[in-house]
């Protein structure tokens, strides 16, 4: 069954007054997109529809992937995978999608954020035992390396990425 | 305060196989996009619920309302489905099982016993997220959920 997945880049451009280069950042959030049965969400980019505001205008360009399944996803990144295992009606879960796109931003070169859809991919979910949402699972080298659950901020949530990303395996 | 943002995942599935189908007018309400919305009577149940309960227990709603108002409708979702109000932070083997056994229906056994609701619905004062309220309104509830 193939899989194409979405990967939204995101171009963030800064004019503020108090500097004069501008500079750019790529963010990189994907998500999979799986005909009929299998379907995992991708991540909106809000500022698509918003209305640009005075320091940074947001343009989203993406582009698509082909896996054969979540597990030949995580094989053939090249970096560490985030994985947020959500539901639609979980409060938590829907608190987390801004922070995860600052997140993504801000870690575009270190990992790639996954989200998944537990309802619509239950047998996923059920592989790893998810239990409480969110659950995020860091995957290093196509296996599960971190994992944390709960809602919290974008730094504290950097913050864990990064050590995680430390330790030695 | 921002309203919640909601995965289109739904959006994307749809426009894979074909147009997308025009919005559909359910038993359980109207499904936009393919977000299956609760009941308002139900919603307006588990709303009512929600403001006894933190009274009772001393706890608070959330300082971001969005995320009281989708927990509070997630509850109003399974309820209408399941006929009982069960977590919708959790993923279930098999979720009519688990609205029958009743451990995670709300009050779930681990709020009554400790007072913990990990979906953030119900918190402690000494919570980093805990807001001053014990109340929410369905205007609230609306407004705060309106691009599910």
């Amino acid at each position: 069954m193939a899989i194409s997945v979405t990967a939204a880049a995101s171009f963030t451009v800064k004019t503020s007054s108090s500097s004069s280069s501008t500079s750019s950042k790529l963010a990189h959030f994907s998500s999979l997109q799986f005909p009929a049965e299998l379907r995992i969400s991708r991540l909106r980019n809000h500022c698509l529809k918003s209305k640009p505001r005075p320091r940074a205008l947001k343009l989203v360009a993406s582009k698509k992937q082909t896996f054969s399944s979540f597990d030949e996803l995580l094989e053939k990144s090249d970096k560490p995978v985030l994985v947020d295992f959500y539901a639609t009606w979980c409060g938590p879960c829907q608190f987390m999608v801004p922070i995860l796109e600052k997140v993504s931003a801000s870690l575009i070169d270190k990992i790639q954020v996954v989200k998944i859809d537990t309802e619509k991919y239950p047998s996923i979910a059920n592989e790893y035992k998810i239990e409480a949402l969110p659950t995020f699972i860091l995957f290093k080298d196509g296996k599960p390396f971190d994992r944390f659950e709960g809602a919290m901020g974008a730094d504290q949530l950097i913050q864990r990425i990064e050590v995680s990303l430390q330790v030695e395996q | 305060m921002r309203t919640l943002q909601a995965s289109t995942s739904y959006s994307i599935g749809i426009s894979s196989v074909g147009p997308p189908a025009p919005p559909t007018r359910h038993r359980h309400g109207i499904v936009a996009q393919g977000v299956v919305e609760p009941t308002e009577k139900s919603v307006e149940i588990m709303r009512k619920f929600s403001e006894q309960y933190a009274r009772k227990s001393s706890t608070y709603f959330c300082v971001d309302k969005g995320v009281t108002s989708v927990v509070i409708k997630g509850l109003a979702e399974h309820k209408d489905t399941l006929g009982a109000p069960l977590c919708p932070c959790r993923h279930y083997d098999d979720k009519a099982a688990e609205a029958q056994q009743g451990f995670w229906n709300c009050p779930c056994v681990p709020m009554r016993e400790r007072k913990e609701c990990h979906c953030m619905l119900f918190l402690t004062p000494d919570n980093d997220f805990a807001g001053q309220e014990q109340t929410i309104s369905m205007e609230e509830i609306k407004e705060t959920t309106a691009n599910m």
